[in-house]
């Protein structure tokens, strides 16, 4: 195991953009720090953490 | 930490519990093809990848790799068992089932975080860090730099990026909000959302009678519609039918038809264009890659290879194409939905009561398809025989109803007008929520995007730190194993235009060379990927290294300096060396130092119920009376090659002398020959059997003109005329087993080369029990 800072990637591209909310950031960083991202995703782990994060993005005021 | 023992039983090869004592020292284990010595790699590997052995990973090895792990005869009541001793005493317990189910005991330990590209290095491993691309070459090396897992993290991000494109429905999205954009235009014109909104309050004003104030914009809208639809519910039955009929009449399917024809034509040339330069890039990637292989790169877009030169352009140009057909595909699917969309409406209108009489009017067979119509059907797959359909059955419908509004009816017009915007009104504000979740997206992707971005920046600079660590390791490992070789300067480094990729270069005869492959055999290939995994062991690491058959296509000369380099650089280290080939195995026996080192053999393989077996000699003599029985011409034939090998090992520890032959002949002595000379050195080969005196060994000089005269009688007979019979093969391996075994202590069980008195001229072993003066 890479002796890697996490968090401090995630606070890095999250400094890129500041609308990512804490949660859609939260879910990647659990993601990140997990066993499961030791090996490569099957299709189906990348379809369901993709539709976790779109569920997870953030809400945006919108006028027309 | 080192190994202390590895005992298997019913894994791999093994049947009964097979135990390699390591004895906590570096060893050398001598086996056949198909012996079992890769099963003791295979063990380690087990407990260092969790269950996984690379090699075996393939679709009929089973979900758990059951089928290859266990042996093909476990009686039903026993596990397959690996134990694995640690220096410390610690003992690792691995219990697989026949179903490959397994418990490691303890969970966590010392061997699970090791990294077994750092630890293990197999035959078909070695050349795979000489890869023929720089993207081979990056997939093999960067798990040995230690960075494989920041690799496979960068992937994971890059498959969810594009992932949130798919899953989105990002291109479905996009086209709904052009859809609705052009719709937007042609109802309200180039207006912005503000003059949008304020024609919108002016019919909330008109419709509900009252002053928009806290509503939203789509609250407006509902109850603006709510108020339209009251008012058209109290026209009369004359207004109603007029009403539904101008819906009808301006419903333009002719001009979604005429769309549809014009974007399919876009979306044919288009996909035209995009096969021609698909073509002419195949073309130039092929007479590319014969001019100079070394410098392909797979275009990850069209799958086609090409020179980095051209990858540039050629991505670009394949993108602007990709791109134009994306559009016009979605320019396709936007017409075939506004068709959809007036079908819909027409089907519900011809529903209608108010115009009953005028549809018993119309063809019945023209009205009956359309009520009949199923609409997504169409949305999937809009053919020219339903364009056609659509033309001829349904468009004289329209126009019929165009005749019948020709007079505009006070009030109703400008009624179904307002009508009209709203639902236009109504598919903008479905809009803005897609428009929002698009937006959710890109700002995902994009964040996603840099994070892979953030990740591939410390892969390249930890990837460069550790090359430039190592370099100097890799070239120095290179200089032993190839001494006045001028290949020289052997160095990994990262190329600055290309993000997975790494080269090896090096100078060759002075000139400096990018890729080994140019000017390498295969076999300086395979040895400099064995300095680069050596140096990469080498670097912050304590585990064993273990080495199965990794020397395949070395010649004698190289594969001794395998053995220079191990003394060299390892002598801290615990090497696990497997070999088939069995003069290394006897050079090595000679040539590394004992205190640290051991040797053991294999028996070779019977049966799956036998299994593994170590051999209880310390030579290869199982080998040959393995085939005793089936071919005794073969077993003595094996038994006089190995005393060709192991007596030129020996007499060259022993300073035997012999007269100066013809070039290379002095290569090809035999044992023989080295036997004769020992046994007329009466005076040489000495025994203190009182303690105190050396006197002549007589019984060793007896036991070697033994195997001396059966070898040239029966040894050379085997090999020339294929008539030897079991007994005479069992004596001559017997006999030579005897005479070899003369060359090692009774007392301290070394060698008589073990020591050196290059004061006094001999050579004896650790207790001084037997002494060799040469």
């Amino acid at each position: 195991m890479v002796d890697i800072s996490i968090q401090e990637i995630v606070k890095e591209a999250r400094g890129l953009h500041p609308e990512i909310s804490d949660a859609v950031a939260g879910k990647l960083s659990n993601f990140l720090s997990s066993d499961l991202n030791a090996s490569e995703l099957s299709i189906i782990s990348v379809k369901q953490l993709t539709e976790e994060l779109l569920n997870a993005s953030k809400e945006i005021n919108e006028k027309i | 930490m080192k190994i202390k023992k590895i005992k298997i039983s019913w894994f791999r090869g093994a049947a009964d519990p097979i135990e390699l004592d390591l004895n906590l020292k570096s060893m050398v284990i001598y086996g056949e093809n198909g012996a079992g010595k890769s099963s003791f790699v295979d063990a380690v590997e087990y407990n260092i990848n969790k269950g996984r052995i690379n090699h075996l990973a393939h679709e009929y090895s089973g979900k758990r790799q059951e089928k290859a792990v266990i042996n093909t005869h476990m009686p039903g009541s026993q596990n397959g068992v690996i134990l694995i001793t640690m220096e410390d005493n610690s003992v690792i317990e691995t219990k697989i089932q026949q179903n490959g189910c397994f418990v490691v005991n303890p969970p966590i330990s010392e061997i699970s975080h090791w990294d077994y590209q750092r630890t293990i290095l197999r035959q078909n491993e070695v050349a795979n860090f000489i890869a023929n691309t720089k993207g081979d070459k990056y997939s093999a090396l960067l798990p040995l730099l230690g960075l494989g897992y920041l690799e496979i993290t960068a992937e994971n991000l890059r498959k969810i990026e594009r992932n949130l494109s798919l899953v989105g429905t990002l291109e479905a999205k996009r086209a709904e909000i052009e859809r609705v954009d052009l719709k937007r235009n042609s109802s309200f014109g180039a207006v912005d959302d503000i003059a949008i909104e304020n024609d919108l309050k002016n019919l909330y004003q008109t419709y509900c009678g009252k002053t928009a104030t806290t509503e939203t914009f789509s609250e407006l809208v509902t109850n603006t519609q709510t108020a339209v639809q009251l008012k058209i519910n109290k026209l009369s039955n004359e207004q109603k039918k007029f009403s539904s009929l101008l819906e009808i009449s301006k419903l333009d399917v002719a001009t979604n038809l005429s769309d549809i024809k014009i974007s399919a034509i876009k979306l044919g040339e288009s996909a035209q264009s995009l096969i021609v330069e698909r073509l002419g890039v195949l073309k130039a990637a092929i007479s590319y890659s014969e001019k100079n292989k070394d410098e392909e790169i797979k275009c990850p877009a069209c799958g086609q290879p090409i020179s980095s030169i051209l990858f540039s352009s050629h991505i670009k140009s394949e993108e602007a194409a990709l791109k134009e057909a994306l559009a016009n595909f979605n320019l396709y699917k936007i017409h075939v939905g506004s068709l959809c969309e007036n079908l819909q409406n027409l089907k519900r209108l011809l529903f209608q009561d108010q115009i009953k009489d005028w549809k018993t009017q119309q063809d019945t067979g023209n009205v009956g398809y359309i009520e009949s119509m199923e609409i997504d059907s169409i949305r999937d797959s809009c053919t020219s025989v339903i364009q056609a359909e659509i033309e001829n059955r349904i468009v004289p419908i329209i126009e019929e109803s165009k005749k019948e509004v020709v007079t505009p009816l006070a009030g109703v017009v400008e009624l179904l007008t307002d009508k009209e915007k709203l639902e236009t009104l109504q598919q903008i504000t479905r809009a803005l929520a897609l428009k929002k979740k698009v937006r959710e997206a890109e700002e995902l992707i994009a964040f996603v995007s840099s994070l892979q971005r953030i990740f591939r920046e410390q892969i390249r600079s930890r990837a460069s730190a550790v090359i430039g660590a190592i370099s100097a390791d890799i070239a120095r490992m290179w200089g032993i194993l190839h001494p006045e070789e001028r290949v020289e300067d052997v160095r990994l480094s990262l190329p600055d235009d290309v993000d997975k990729a790494i080269e090896i270069g090096l100078k060759f005869y002075g000139v400096n060379q990018d890729s080994p492959r140019l000017t390498l055999s295969e076999g300086h290939r395979n040895s400099l990927g064995l300095c680069i995994f050596l140096a990469m062991a080498k670097k912050d690491n304590k585990t064993p290294v273990i080495l199965d058959d990794v020397v395949v296509s070395f010649d004698r000369n190289h594969r001794g300096m395998v053995g220079t380099l191990l003394v060299k650089e390892f002598s801290d280290r615990q090497v696990i060396l497997f070999t088939h080939e069995r003069d290394w195995y006897i050079d090595l026996k000679a040539q590394l130092d004992q205190k640290i080192w051991e040797s053991k053999t294999l028996m070779p393989w019977e049966s799956p119920e036998i299994g593994i077996r170590l051999s209880t000699r310390q030579f290869t003599f199982d080998d040959a009376r393995a085939s005793l029985q089936t071919s005794p011409d073969s077993a003595a034939n094996t038994a006089r090659k190995i005393m060709d090998i192991f007596m030129a090992v020996m007499a060259e520890s022993l300073k035997i002398s012999l007269p100066y032959l013809h070039r290379e002949r002095n290569d090809r002595r035999t044992g023989h020959e080295f036997l004769e000379k020992i046994a007329s050195s009466s005076n040489s080969f000495q025994i203190k059997r009182d303690g105190v005196n050396y006197e002549s060994f007589t019984e060793a000089l007896d036991d070697i003109k033994t195997a001396d005269r059966l070898i040239v009688s029966w040894g050379n007979r085997a090999s020339h005329d294929f008539n030897i019979v079991k007994n005479e093969a069992t004596m001559l391996i017997d006999a030579c087993e005897k005479a070899l075994s003369r060359f090692t202590c009774t007392g301290c069980g070394k060698e008589v080369t073990n020591l050196t008195n290059e004061k006094s001229g001999f050579k004896q072993c650790a207790c001084g029990y037997i002494k060799w003066k040469y």
